[in-house]
Parts: C-alpha cells; sequence; structure tokens
C-alpha cells in the first residue's frame, strides 16, 4: 500500500462516517453549526494524531496481554491534553462540545485506528492514516453540519443567509434532523460509490472492513 | 515468567507515570490561564448581580478564622451596598462553583451556577431560573429553600454552598 493510498483512504474509501459508521454519536450530537464541526474534528484528529504516533513508536515495548489498558491510558491522556488546551485557548468552543469533549476518549475511530492500524505499523505510516482518518471524520461532520446549519438556523458559519434565515426548519437542528440528515447523505454516498458493483460482486476485495477483519 | 507477568505490570505502570507526569506539565500551564479567564468571567457575573456597585475590592480570607473551606472568593462593593461569594463545593460528579451576592442587611440579592459538571438535564437543574429564584431575598435561615426531586444530591450541595455563602457574610461583617 503506497503511502498515497494510506492517506487518502480514510477521507473516501474508508470514511470513517460514511463507510465504517463510526464514531456517530458526536457526529449526531455536535453537528448543529459548522463551526462546532470543525472543533470536533480538529480536536478528534488531534487526539488520533497523538495516540496513532505514540502507540506506533510503543508497539514492539507494549507486551500483548496488557495493549488494551495501555491504548487507554494514552488514548485518555491525549484528550485531556485536549480538553485543557482548548479550554485555555479557545472556551466557546470548550462550552459549545460540552460533555463530548471528553467523551472522545470513548470514540471508536480512535480505538479502532490503533487496534488495526497503529499497532502493526510504522510513525510514517500511521501519522498519514490518523492525518486521513481525521480529515475524513473533520469532512464528514462538516457536510452534515452545514446542511443542518443552513436549513436548520440559516446561516452557515454564524453568516446569516438572506431568505433561508426566516424561513429555517427548526428540525434540521434537533436530533431527529441529524438522523435524517445522515441517512440522506448515507444514501447519496451509497449511490455514488459504485456500491452497486459492490453489492454484485461481496467479497474481501470490495469490503471496507476487510482490514479489520483480517482474513486477507 | 518475568515477561508473561512482571513486564505488563512494569510496562503498563510506566506508561502511566509517564503520562501523568506529561498531563501535569499541561495542566500547569493552563491551569493559570483557564483561572484568569474564570475570573474575569466572575467579574463580569458579580457586575450584573449588583449592578449599583460602584467597584469591587477582594477580600483576603485569610484574615478570618473559621472561614468555611468552601469559600474561593469573597468581595466587598466600594460603595458599600454588599458582598460577593464565590464558592466551590462537590456535588454530584465534581465541583460546583456558584456566585452569590448580599446586599448589607444580609438577604441574598442573587445566585447563580458559574461552572459545573452534573448530569445533563438533571442536574443542569442549578443553572436555571425556578430554581435560582428561590434563593432571592431570603436571609440567613433559608426559609423557604427545598431540594429538588430528582437532583437531591446536585441541589442539596447548591445549598450547603449557599448556606456557607452565609455564615462567611456573617463572619466578615461582625
Amino acid at each position: 500500500m503506497t503511502k498515497l493510498n494510506i492517506l487518502t483512504r480514510g477521507i473516501i474509501k474508508e470514511n470513517p462516517v460514511f463507510m465504517l459508521l463510526l464514531g456517530l454519536c458526536p457526529v449526531l450530537a455536535v453537528t448543529t453549526q459548522a463551526e462546532n464541526a470543525i472543533g470536533m474534528g480538529l480536536a478528534t484528529t488531534f487526539v488520533l494524531l497523538g495516540s496513532n504516533i505514540v502507540i506506533s513508536i510503543l508497539r514492539k515495548i507494549i507486551p500483548n496481554r496488557v495493549r488494551i489498558p495501555c491504548y487507554i491510558v494514552l488514548i485518555a491522556s491525549f484528550t485531556v491534553l485536549a480538553k485543557m488546551i482548548i479550554e485555555a485557548y479557545a472556551y466557546p468552543i470548550y462550552q459549545s462540545l460540552g460533555i463530548f469533549l471528553p467523551l472522545i476518549a470513548a470514540n471508536c475511530i480512535i480505538f479502532a485506528r490503533a487496534e488495526i492500524f497503529a499497532n502493526k505499523n510504522g510513525s510514517i505510516n500511521s501519522i498519514l492514516d490518523a492525518l486521513g482518518f481525521g480529515a475524513g471524520f473533520t469532512l464528514a461532520l462538516l457536510a452534515i453540519a452545514s446542511i443542518r446549519e443552513i436549513f436548520g438556523n440559516g446561516s452557515w458559519f454564524g453568516v446569516e443567509i438572506p431568505w433561508l434565515t426566516n424561513n429555517s426548519a427548526m428540525i434540521f437542528t434537533l436530533a431527529p434532523g441529524g438522523f435524517i440528515v445522515l441517512a440522506c447523505l448515507l444514501a447519496v454516498v451509497n449511490k455514488i460509490s459504485k456500491d452497486n458493483e459492490r453489492r454484485k460482486n461481496i467479497d474481501c476485495k470490495t469490503c471496507p472492513n476487510a482490514c479489520i477483519c483480517g482474513r486477507t | 515468567m518475568i515477561n508473561t507477568f512482571v513486564k505488563p505490570i512494569l510496562v503498563l505502570t510506566a506508561i502511566c507515570l509517564v503520562v501523568s507526569g506529561a498531563l501535569a506539565y499541561v495542566s500547569s500551564i493552563t491551569t493559570p490561564i483557564i483561572n484568569a479567564a474564570d475570573s474575569e468571567r466572575a467579574y463580569i457575573a458579580m457586575n450584573e448581580k449588583i449592578p449599583n456597585a460602584t467597584g469591587f475590592e477582594t477580600i483576603n480570607l485569610a484574615d478570618y478564622n473559621d472561614m468555611p473551606k468552601t469559600i474561593k472568593q469573597a468581595y466587598r462593593t466600594s460603595n458599600d451596598v454588599g458582598n460577593i461569594f464565590i464558592a466551590a463545593i462537590n456535588g454530584f460528579s465534581g465541583d460546583i462553583t456558584i456566585i452569590c451576592a448580599i446586599n448589607s442587611t444580609g438577604e441574598i440579592m442573587a445566585v447563580s451556577t458559574l461552572s459545573h459538571t452534573e448530569t445533563q438535564g438533571i442536574g443542569t437543574i442549578i443553572e436555571q431560573e425556578p430554581f435560582l429564584d428561590t434563593f432571592k431575598g431570603i436571609d440567613q435561615n433559608l426559609a423557604g429553600v427545598d431540594t429538588v426531586t430528582g437532583a437531591t444530591v446536585t441541589t442539596r450541595a447548591f445549598i450547603h454552598a449557599v448556606e456557607d455563602v452565609m455564615t462567611a457574610f456573617w463572619i466578615i461583617n461582625n
């Protein structure tokens, strides 16, 4: 697998939200405003990058039997680190992310990348992997948040859009709106990602989870 | 034997130690910044509580004996219309920090929550006006103030904090 491949597959082919359906709790919770989505995406990317780097460096030192507790300690620490930095330097984002900022520690994307990729690959590849998946997660959040903010609030990044401001559909900013937008986007992504081809010949080559299940 | 039992324990312990050290270091950098921003927000909140105050002076808590430990900061107004207290008490999960304004006759002018980590949707009652308004105008007997069903621990802690504020007020103004 080339370096470019490692970087881009998290964005498109194995997008954590649209393809693997991981980390849906923050996806639904913080995507009411585009600004929050960027903040959450960057915070998650930071934690993912930190944990991937450290775990790939320590992969030969950490004994197999205690690897899960080790990952938990490392990921939780990077989360606390991100929380302290955001609270000190970006208080409005800290307030709007609320409980979902510390909950990054329980985000399964980060844990999955540690277990699937970082503990089997070198630091450079792990950095690329983290950047790719972080970017994929951030872009997915941004896409959902943009739709929800534009139609639900009549604004984008806080800038009001004429006409829509006075005719906003409240449901988009509420929890059901999150599910609806996510489902519609998933349908679109499935349609354009040549999913029909995948459904016709189901095997490991077309499966986005092939590298997780380890049969290949 | 060493590889199966000793090494995992050693590695995990070492990781925990290193990580705790790193977190303590970052915390030592960010805590002053967070505290400074907190006190600035507190100042704005104080101005809201006592709008007719001309200025606020810090009271040195170490000057008084028997000051409740929950009282973190105390201020007197320059034109002597009341006192402001900031108190932190252990709630249901983590500290609840409240700000309380008391007028010169010992009645609560206003009280509100500065920060807390209580359960969303349950403990957050201490941010809301129906609960906070029950404190308005009452004296040290706290008559008419009661805990709220469903958020008993949180509201009890809140009321204890207000009691401590009252104690502190009478210690300072005696």
